[in-house]
């Protein structure tokens, strides 16, 4: 899992310097692929700096955790068969609570420290999540109506024909792709980072192996957000297989339906410019939420 | 009620070393003020212990950017005080690379303007593209940026046809560029949203507090040094002043992409028209300037930037005195940010203050302290201090 | 407007008031007068629509200062007001031209010329450990 998440990182940054027209991590490992591994490493060899005035506790536990609570949430997401490495009754319930408290473990950093900006930076995470919460759980909580189950197999499983994406859910495919934007704190929606108004907000006085740790647990949400829109919309790691080869064919597929979601996501950060947090909350409110509501009640009555 | 949060010295906002003191309620900006006493070289006293040679490469090194735009000025000034005019081709030439440069600085700004909304793509790629006309500048001037190009009496060195032809098609495959970045300020949503409407200057305000260059420019203030004042041959190549009236960020965005398009006409028309003949009338190097002041003015790409030079006859400047277009701004951006009748987030202060295209280096100039603070070197002694 | 109707005008309404005017290149006046009448010409120009304050400038000639304010745009035309090195005190030009803030300020920090109605004298070029009374483009410093 912790390959997956510095290969996806490395993908993005890589897919995104093409589309900039740069050339991106090049130099360590094949094609730079241990960049990510090599920034992880630096980073966790760096002097350890906590600021005056700041609460330490807090300030120690938010990234432990913030990375436990992603592994745990990635090991329910299908990745090598029909079933993720754990299950549960309702795991699909169990991943949305978890990016919620990832949120909160943020908001704690941020506000743990004494900068102001750090400070502006967790409270604008916090509003933000009023903005983009809504959709995200609206939008796969429907599919799990749709499949009549929030296990994540079961709704895996629905998809044997042909994945949700084919059919109405497209709505709430994009719904979920945005709601993920925001979720990752990527371009346009990098508000609670925004390096040149605040810079880099809630992340501003982290340094070592704090800072290391929230970049990697980024970086496995990332990998958690691209699984779960393929296991939700895109028939998680199911296709067309010859029998008895699953095992190897299984991997395969997952890994290319969760890399083209990551190449959506990518490509979403490369086509627009930051916009402004009171803006966010306009665009969520106006149109996402009750295009979300929508949806969700269309689901609830075709069901 | 509110929390005081400073932006700078050292900020992600700009390279160059300002403090904006700016007090916020939430996300709003309630009051601002400007510290910009971190990089004050001494260039106005230091002029004056230089002779008027040693002066023209001082005056470039006010600033990177529009160094051209300084030399020009110098230059200009004085020749003006000695009485001696330079050659018609070096004054196109002069044309062609302060057109250039202001392409280049207008660029440039493009760049950190999309960096500043958050806009990375563009970013990467104007500047890819700012590079070309780097690349001519330094075959034009033999330097990238800080072009030494100008000499008292004329130009330092000419164009040849073949690097004329590559002017032409550079500057015509850098055209079809611009247009495309014209065409996405103008239609992407994510752009307007962040530049329409912020930093609202109106042309009363903007006249009140002499606002210049493209500030004034997009506040509806038909003014520019070169159609009013002109010093080359500007009366000789037709360009358009370009306005808007839309009094903010995207309005100053939007008149700096065509001032790109105008300047790319005038360097064409330009080469076209270039008269031949010598480009440089000698000068002796040390050489007495006789008693008298000028001023003179030039349209850097900030905005009108001003000079004045009085001489005792010596071979040293008495008093020389640089007004840069910051500075001149630097009155409009304060009050943008403190006005109150429009909400200014903190997430537009890097547009406004980017707006105005700030130069610090420009503005400040004067001195410098050793590191006990007690006390004050001057650029001499740096100088000697080093063990020239 | 052309030099000689800006002089004209200027004599019209200042009279014996202007000590010197002189006209050295095209589009280019310079004009004296005593400290009295510094802020009458403005006004009498400000009227005249010379709404851009270019810059002010101040000199030290060894026995006064000198202080210079540029105004026009097509024509710039520059006022020039002695002020004796003993009473280093001019009127500032605040509330007829509104940007004259951050000139007047910086002459003020260079040269010690104090103007006289600007309500912000403050520090904002020089160094927040720049020592009091000392003004580094008056010709008797000489940095050291």
């Amino acid at each position: 899992m912790s390959c997956l998440a510095l290969l996806f990182e490395w993908l993005d940054r890589k897919f995104v310097a093409k589309l900039q027209n740069r050339v991106g991590p090049k130099y360590t490992g094949p094609f730079g692929m241990l960049q990510p591994l090599a920034d992880l490493v630096k980073l966790l060899s760096k002097e350890d700096i906590i600021p005056e005035g700041t609460k330490t506790f807090l300030f120690n536990i938010c990234p432990v955790a913030a990375v436990l609570l992603l592994f745990i949430a990635n090991s329910f997401v299908p990745t090598v068969h029909v079933e993720g490495v754990l299950k549960a009754e309702g795991d699909l319930i169990i991943i949305l609570v978890i990016i919620t408290l990832y949120l909160l473990t943020i908001y704690m950093a941020g506000s743990a420290a004494p900068s102001r900006y750090s400070l502006m930076g967790a409270a604008r995470a916090a509003v933000m999540l009023l903005g983009f919460e809504l959709p995200l759980m609206f939008s796969s909580l429907s599919v799990g109506f749709a499949a009549g189950g929030f296990e994540l197999s079961k709704i895996v499983a629905k998809q044997f024909e042909r994945p949700f994406i084919a059919g109405p859910h497209l709505i709430g495919f994009a719904i979920f792709l945005i709601a993920a934007q925001a979720e990752l704190e990527k371009i346009p929606f990098d508000i609670p980072e925004a390096e040149t108004e605040i810079v880099s907000g809630w992340l501003v006085e982290l340094s070592s192996w704090r800072l290391a740790f929230f970049r990697f647990s980024k970086d496995l949400e990332l990998v958690l957000l691209s699984g779960l829109a393929t296991a939700l919309y895109l028939g998680g790691p199911i296709g067309p297989v010859i029998p008895g080869l699953e095992v190897l064919l299984y991997p395969l597929y997952f890994l290319a339906k969760s890399i083209s979601v990551l190449f959506l996501l990518s490509l979403l950060s490369t086509l627009f410019a930051r916009i402004r947090l009171d803006q966010f909350i306009r665009l969520c409110w106006r149109y996402l939420i009750p295009l979300t509501l929508a949806y969700f009640l269309a689901m609830m009555w075709v069901v | 009620m509110g929390v005081y949060i400073p932006v700078g010295p050292q900020h992600p906002i700009h390279p160059e070393a300002i403090l904006l003191k700016l007090k916020v309620e939430g996300e709003q900006v309630v009051d601002a003020d400007v510290d910009s006493s971190f990089v004050h070289r001494g260039i106005e006293k230091a002029l004056e212990h230089k002779t008027w040679l040693q002066g023209l490469y001082l005056v470039e090194r006010v600033c990177g950017i529009c160094n051209v735009a300084h030399s020009t000025c110098y230059t200009l000034n004085v020749e003006n005080l000695l009485g001696v005019e330079a050659p018609t081709r070096a004054q196109y030439l002069r044309l062609v690379v302060e057109e250039l440069a202001r392409i280049h600085s207008h660029m440039l700004w493009l760049g950190l303007l999309a960096h500043l909304i958050g806009f990375q793509s563009l970013f990467m790629l104007v500047f890819r593209d700012r590079e070309k006309v780097l690349d001519l500048m330094e075959e034009l001037t033999g330097n990238r940026i800080t072009t030494a190009y100008n000499v008292v009496g004329g130009v330092r060195r000419d164009i040849d046809p073949a690097l004329e032809h590559r002017v032409r098609s550079t500057l015509e495959e850098l055209r079809g560029r611009v247009k495309r970045y014209r065409k996405l300020i103008e239609e992407d949503p994510s752009v307007r949203a962040r530049t329409v409407n912020v930093g609202i200057l109106e042309r009363s305000e903007a006249e009140e507090l002499h606002a210049v260059g493209p500030v004034a420019r997009a506040s509806g203030i038909k003014y520019d040094v070169r159609a009013d004042d002109p010093y080359l041959v500007h009366d000789e190549v037709p360009f358009n002043v370009v306005t808007l009236e839309t009094c903010d960020a995207w309005g100053r965005a939007m008149v700096r992409v065509e001032e790109v398009l105008e300047s790319i006409d005038m360097i064409m028309y330009s080469l076209d028209h270039i008269p031949s003949g010598p480009i440089r009338k000698r000068v002796p190097p040390v050489f007495k300037v006789p008693p008298g002041e000028g001023i003179a003015r030039v349209e850097a790409p900030r905005g009108e930037l001003f000079h004045y030079a009085k001489s005792d006859g010596s071979e040293r400047p008495y008093r020389y005195r640089m007004r840069t277009p910051t500075l001149a701004n630097l009155a409009a951006l304060v009050y943008m940010l403190r006005r109150g009748d429009r909400a200014v987030y903190v997430a537009d202060v890097p547009v406004i203050f980017g707006s105005i295209d700030p130069c610090i280096c420009c503005t400040a100039r004067v001195f410098v302290l050793d590191e006990r603070g007690s006390r004050v070197l001057n650029l001499e002694d740096l100088g000697r201090s080093r063990g020239r | 407007m052309d030099e000689e109707r800006v002089v004209e005008e200027l004599k019209a309404r200042l009279g014996a008031a202007i000590l010197e005017v002189k006209v050295p290149q095209r589009r280019r006046v310079f004009i004296t007068v005593d400290r009295e009448h510094y802020r009458a010409a403005l006004e009498v120009l400000r009227e005249a629509g010379f709404d851009h304050l270019v810059a002010i400038t101040g000199i030290d000639t060894g026995d006064h200062f000198e202080v210079i304010a540029h105004v026009g745009r097509t024509l710039v035309v520059s006022v020039r007001a002695v002020v004796p090195r003993s009473d280093a005190r001019i009127p500032s030009l605040i509330d007829l031209y509104k940007g004259a803030e951050f000139y007047e300020r910086e002459t003020w920090e260079m040269l010690g010329i104090v103007f006289e109605g600007n309500p912000r004298l403050t520090r904002t070029f020089l160094p927040e450990n720049w020592p009091e009374n000392v003004y580094p483009l008056r010709k008797d410093y000489e940095g050291g």
